[in-house]
């Protein structure tokens, strides 16, 4: 028995409207992305926060006491927070913006909520002696605050915040690691490779004549 | 036999040429299609901040805009910061609507497409 073949169709090119729906739907894309950067840290201020974070782990390697080396990290996270809101107050200014409007205001609670967090669980680790896991768990709090506050700033902002938070569980899973290299690395090093790499989108769209990204 | 073979011949499910008759056109504009994504991530953006981002010039920025608003998509305020007149846009509610539904028919354009490779 012969079995005819099937005729293979060649797929249909895509017509005008669809090539249109494409391109419309990565300038949306471009455009929100742009447009959310408004409320983004500056990239000088990230990497401002990454060198204080080094300077933070250099001192507390010769630091066994817990609960001095526990100041110590919070002092730096006091000064970290307030670097960051220097900045991003320093440029919504320039930009005629206000950190307590709108999305702003929705950046800055989704970025505090899960730092909050870390004061109690912080608190309970030291009262029963698991202070050991306390930077792991501090790299997964942050790494969750700036995933959530992500959603409203460049996708950069993103996949720094997955960053923090699987660095989080490779301290977990492998407690061999020097917690001090774990913060060097998380705190210092990330943020100064985000920082660094935020500066270089804005400038490089700069030379290319976006000028919507200001510092 | 020939005839079970041939049933197997899949007809495409969703249409090959989608011709978008029902597209939003006020939306369905470049410029204004950019207005209205920077405005959906944002509450508020003044005019410069739109010029700025847009790369376009003043008096274009001010015609699309004032399309957009008068089909009450968007909404403008104007008030004096620091002695200087600011004028800033929001999306409305009915604009938001409108443009998330305009997303999404782009979406199914886009997904046909797909459907047809």
């Amino acid at each position: 028995m012969i079995i005819p073949l099937q005729k293979i169709e060649k797929p249909k090119e895509p017509d005008e409207h669809q090539i249109k729906a494409l391109h419309n739907l990565a300038f949306v894309r471009e455009t929100m992305e742009n447009a959310g950067a408004f409320t983004t840290v500056p990239g000088w201020g990230m990497v401002t926060i990454g060198f204080s974070a080094m300077v933070t782990s250099f001192i507390t390697i010769f630091i066994t006491n817990p609960m001095i080396w526990m100041s110590i990290w919070i002092l730096e996270a006091i000064i970290a927070i307030g670097i960051g809101l220097t900045s991003i107050c320093f440029k919504n200014n320039k930009l005629g913006l206000t950190i307590l409007h709108g999305i702003g205001l929705r950046f800055m609670i989704n970025l505090c909520i899960p730092i909050f967090a870390a004061v109690p669980l912080s608190f309970v680790l030291w009262k029963h002696n698991l202070t050991f896991h306390m930077p792991d768990v501090w790299l997964l709090l942050y790494g969750t605050s700036i995933i959530t506050a992500g959603s409203y700033s460049l996708r950069l902002v993103l996949i720094m915040g997955c960053s923090f938070f699987l660095l989080g569980c490779i301290g977990m899973l492998f407690p061999m690691i020097p917690k001090d290299a774990l913060m060097f690395f998380g705190f210092g090093v990330l943020h100064c490779l985000f920082g660094m790499l935020i500066l270089w989108q804005q400038y490089e769209k700069k030379d290319e004549g976006h000028e919507c990204k200001t510092e | 036999m020939s005839a079970k073979l041939n049933k197997k011949i899949q007809e495409p499910t969703v249409p090959i040429n989608v011709v978008p008759t029902e597209l939003d056109k006020l939306i369905h504009e470049r410029l204004r299609l950019g207005i209205m994504s920077a405005l959906a991530v944002n509450d508020w953006l003044s005019f410069n901040q739109l010029k700025k981002l847009l790369k376009t010039t003043d008096g274009n920025l001010s015609v699309h805009a004032r399309k957009l608003e008068d089909a009450s998509y968007i909404t403008c305020k104007k008030y004096i910061y620091e002695r200087m007149p600011k004028t800033e846009y929001a999306l409305t509610k009915k604009g938001r609507k409108l443009f998330t539904e305009y997303l999404q028919q782009m979406d199914e354009i886009v997904k046909s497409m797909k459907t047809m490779s």
